[in-house]
């Protein structure tokens, strides 16, 4: 008993939870606890501290300079830095009445040269505190490899048939169904006739064709369960030496699974669904293939997938569907004379989960706009019926508007550049994030090349462009009520999304992705290493929050939108969160001060 | 002037001058809290079986240097308070004697005021061993938490009941709850109110 609910509380909160036995009695040791009415100021510039606090309840907001840059909560810790380097240009003052523990500034000091673990959370910068909470939360990839099931595999069909059927008709039955595999069921067992043991029997020991087909299968057959782990499954085929195994559901053999398809499993599953994309002979199997597509996603997220590598496959295998709906639609002679381009978050490879599409279709100037717009008419049609969510502000091939001609989408480009509404912004914006994905490419290089040169000197209208960064507010004082939503690409997506697109088309940067075209704004020097690396993490960290919520919605089969229920989040998720929002603050600083957006507003 | 009375009468019937400390003149920023388990509730019949206290001192609650001691009961634990207190016969096993836990008590009380839930009874309980020990009762003053509570308490009508339990004051204050109850933790929960309560204004209303 005694001290026990104390330790627990603080043994709980990260890093304390890497302290030792005996560090944890001295942290026990030498702590009190305070009471702190709401306004009272705990440290500022002027007053440092000599405790490190570790809030039980309340609530403490971190000015800078009168802007409120934290909030913390019930279990949040603060301030090592002040306590390390003895100085703050923080003020921390109690927005709800406090309780907190006080540990003497020693021990504190003394615990962190200790234990590594525990004094290096403290040291590290803001993005590297990021990543050690990311991997704490989300653990290394391979665990998750290995918790990958059965039921997460495409499963081949099996035919099924009954043992006194001939061989002849099982073959027959077998040929029909595309499989090379029967599987005979007598009774409650499972036996299975493979093309070796049919060769075999029919070459080798001339076993008449009108013998019933059990004479010559082999039992049993090895079954394994729907929900077994996949590397069991891997181990059963490896321990018995055969090529394929039954899948069983409730008794019942419902599929196949081969070895190959497992060992390709974990080197890249994707396979799959790409197999079928260019498999595809009519537009109704390339409605199957693209359909599976979120099972995919669901299954890369699961296994803990980089959110940047399960957009880039997407991207591919989107890429893919575009191109052969493209080639079935269009005369053969047109495809060449035209290019189709993915706009917005599609042509900067980020959407996943499918929540708009935004396509545009530029057609050389020896050709009429007209003759395309049948065919665009029924490629949006099919895109829809695919599962693409029409746009709602109707960005797409089947309007008009936005299937053009390259000299008359020169003069689109030249009237968006001196209207000064937020729609002709955003349209510019979408069409700068575009991407070629079927047709003659260069239609569109060198009218993006155009782009770069008409916004040479263009100061004003960059400021306007880029002022959209600041469009919505940094979510960081939303965590004092815990019931708030918080949309998450407005509270941040957008603003690093906006804000790093606008340094792009200003400094000529041809990158797509928003995570490429900080790499070059770093290598180009227009962005601080420091600051890059930074928007890098949080953008990833964001970017899997926003995943994880579509996922969820998708999995409530509601419909999807970005907002996610904070008091929902783990305690690390939330701090993640904290601490990216500060980052983006940050960003929008910066934004700001570039583009002198300070004269606009 | 009746105080003085019976603080001039307590002193007298002192038996151990180790302990004139008691009487010293009251440091007025200093306070402890303090809780007692005990077998049951007479104070007549039934034993201390731990005391805990914290000194608080301003807004601070000195959880590192807070007091705990269980005591060896003279007489079997019951089935009853078991169920109660949680303290098993097993866990008294690094208990003490009464004697030394009492004075060990003392003298971390010092003259301090003493602050406590329904403290009339933990501060009779004390007096119990005191009596025997030094010859009188504790001359401490008091802090009664319930009370406290009550005159802060806004109340909607004359009849108003007013829920004084001990997890609903808790409640009201906005204030957590540290696992369950055993002695310490109930020592520094009731630090926790009083700290909350002392920056309450009473309640002056019309059904106050």
């Amino acid at each position: 008993m005694s001290l026990h609910d104390q330790e627990n509380f603080i043994k709980e909160i990260y890093p304390f939870d890497k302290l030792s036995k005996n560090e944890i009695a001295t942290v026990i040791k030498n702590i009190d606890i305070a009471y702190y009415p709401k306004e009272n100021i705990l440290i500022s510039p002027k007053q440092i501290s000599n405790s490190f606090f570790i809030i039980i309840k309340g609530e403490v907001n971190e000015y800078n300079n009168d802007e409120l840059t934290f909030v913390y909560h019930e279990q949040d810790t603060f301030d090592a830095d002040s306590l390390i380097y003895h100085k703050t240009e923080s003020t921390f003052s109690v927005a709800k009445d406090l309780i907190c523990y006080e540990l003497k500034k020693e021990i504190f000091l003394q615990l962190m040269q200790e234990n590594k673990k525990f004094g290096k959370f403290f040291l590290k910068s803001l993005s590297q505190r990021l990543e050690t909470l990311k991997n704490n939360e989300y653990g290394s990839d391979i665990s998750s490899f290995m918790f990958a099931k059965v039921s997460d595999l495409y499963t081949h069909k099996a035919c099924i048939v009954n043992p006194l059927m001939s061989i002849e008709e099982a073959v027959k039955k077998s040929m029909s169904q595309n499989t090379s595999t029967i599987i005979v069921k007598r009774e409650k067992e499972y036996g299975v006739v493979t093309d070796s043991i049919l060769k075999r029997e029919l070459l080798f020991s001339k076993k008449r064709l009108d013998s019933p087909i059990v004479d010559i299968a082999k039992f049993p057959f090895v079954c394994v369960k729907k929900d077994d782990f996949l590397f069991s499954v891997l181990l059963t085929i490896v321990k018995h030496g055969i090529k394929r195994v039954g899948v069983m559901e409730n008794g019942e053999v419902i599929g196949l699974l081969k070895q190959a398809d497992i060992l390709s499993y974990f080197s890249n599953h994707s396979h799959i669904i790409a197999m079928k994309i260019t498999k595809a002979t009519s537009i109704e199997e390339l409605k199957y293939a693209s359909t599976d597509m979120n099972k995919t996603i669901k299954l890369l997220y699961s296994k803990s997938l980089k959110t940047e590598y399960i957009a880039q496959m997407v991207a591919e295998l989107n890429t893919k569907i575009y191109e052969k709906l493209f080639s079935f639609i269009l005369p053969e002679a047109l495809q060449k004379q035209c290019t189709l381009l993915v706009m917005g978050s599609e042509g900067r490879d980020e959407q996943i989960i499918k929540t708009d599409q935004d396509n545009a279709l530029v057609i050389s100037n020896t050709e009429k706009a007209e003759t395309f717009y049948p065919y665009m008419k029924i490629f949006t049609e099919h895109l829809i019926s695919f599962g693409f969510p029409k746009c709602e502000g109707n960005i797409m091939v089947s309007n008009p508007y936005w299937c053009k001609t390259e000299s008359a989408f020169e003069k689109q480009i030249d009237q968006w550049l001196i209207a000064s509404d937020i729609e002709s912004y955003m349209n510019f914006a979408i069409f700068f994030d575009s991407k070629s994905v079927a047709g003659d490419a260069r239609l569109f290089t060198s009218l993006e090349n155009k782009l770069f040169e008409k916004v040479i000197n263009k100061d004003v209208f960059m400021a306007y462009f880029a002022n959209a960064t600041l469009s919505f507010k940094t979510p960081i004082g939303i965590f004092s009520s815990l019931e708030d939503m918080i949309d998450i690409k407005k509270g941040g997506i957008f603003a690093i999304v906006h804000g790093v697109r606008s340094l792009s088309l200003e400094n000529g940067i041809k990158e797509n992705r928003t995570i490429e075209r900080i790499k070059a704004l770093a290598k180009k020097e227009i962005l601080e290493k420091e600051l890059a690396f930074e928007l890098i993490e949080v953008y990833g960290l964001l970017s899997r929050l926003r995943l994880q919520v579509h996922i969820e919605k998708l999995n409530e089969g509601q419909s999807i939108n970005n907002l996610i229920d904070v008091s929902k989040l783990s305690k690390i998720r939330r701090d993640m969160l904290k601490d990216s929002f500060v980052i983006v603050n940050k960003f929008k600083k910066f934004i700001s001060h570039h583009f002198h957006l300070d004269n606009l507003n | 002037m009746f105080e003085k009375l019976k603080n001039n009468y307590q002193k007298s019937r002192l038996k151990n001058d180790e302990f004139s400390f008691l009487f010293d003149e009251l440091q007025e920023d200093e306070f402890v809290s303090f809780d007692c388990e005990t077998t049951g509730l007479n104070p007549k019949k039934d034993e201390i079986l731990s005391i805990a206290a914290v000194k608080i001192k301003k807004n601070k609650i000195e959880l590192s240097d807070s007091f705990e001691r269980f005591i060896r009961p003279q007489n079997k634990i019951c089935q009853k308070s078991i169920t109660i207190h949680h303290i098993r016969p097993c866990d008294i096993d690094d208990s003490i004697e009464a004697k030394i836990a009492i004075e060990e008590f003392l003298h971390f009380i010092g003259n301090r005021t003493l602050i406590g839930y329904y403290i009339s009874f933990d501060i009779a309980m004390i007096n119990k061993y005191t009596k025997t020990l030094i010859g009188t009762t504790i001359p401490n003053k008091s802090i009664e938490l319930s009370e406290m509570y009550h005159k802060r308490y806004h109340k909607r009508s004359a009849h108003e009941f007013v829920d004084l339990k001990f997890d609903t004051i808790l409640k009201k204050l906005n204030l957590p709850k540290l696992g369950q109850h055993d002695a310490l933790n109930d020592a520094i929960m009731s630090a926790m109110m009083y700290l909350k309560l002392k920056n309450i204004p009473e309640y002056k209303g019309a059904y106050s």
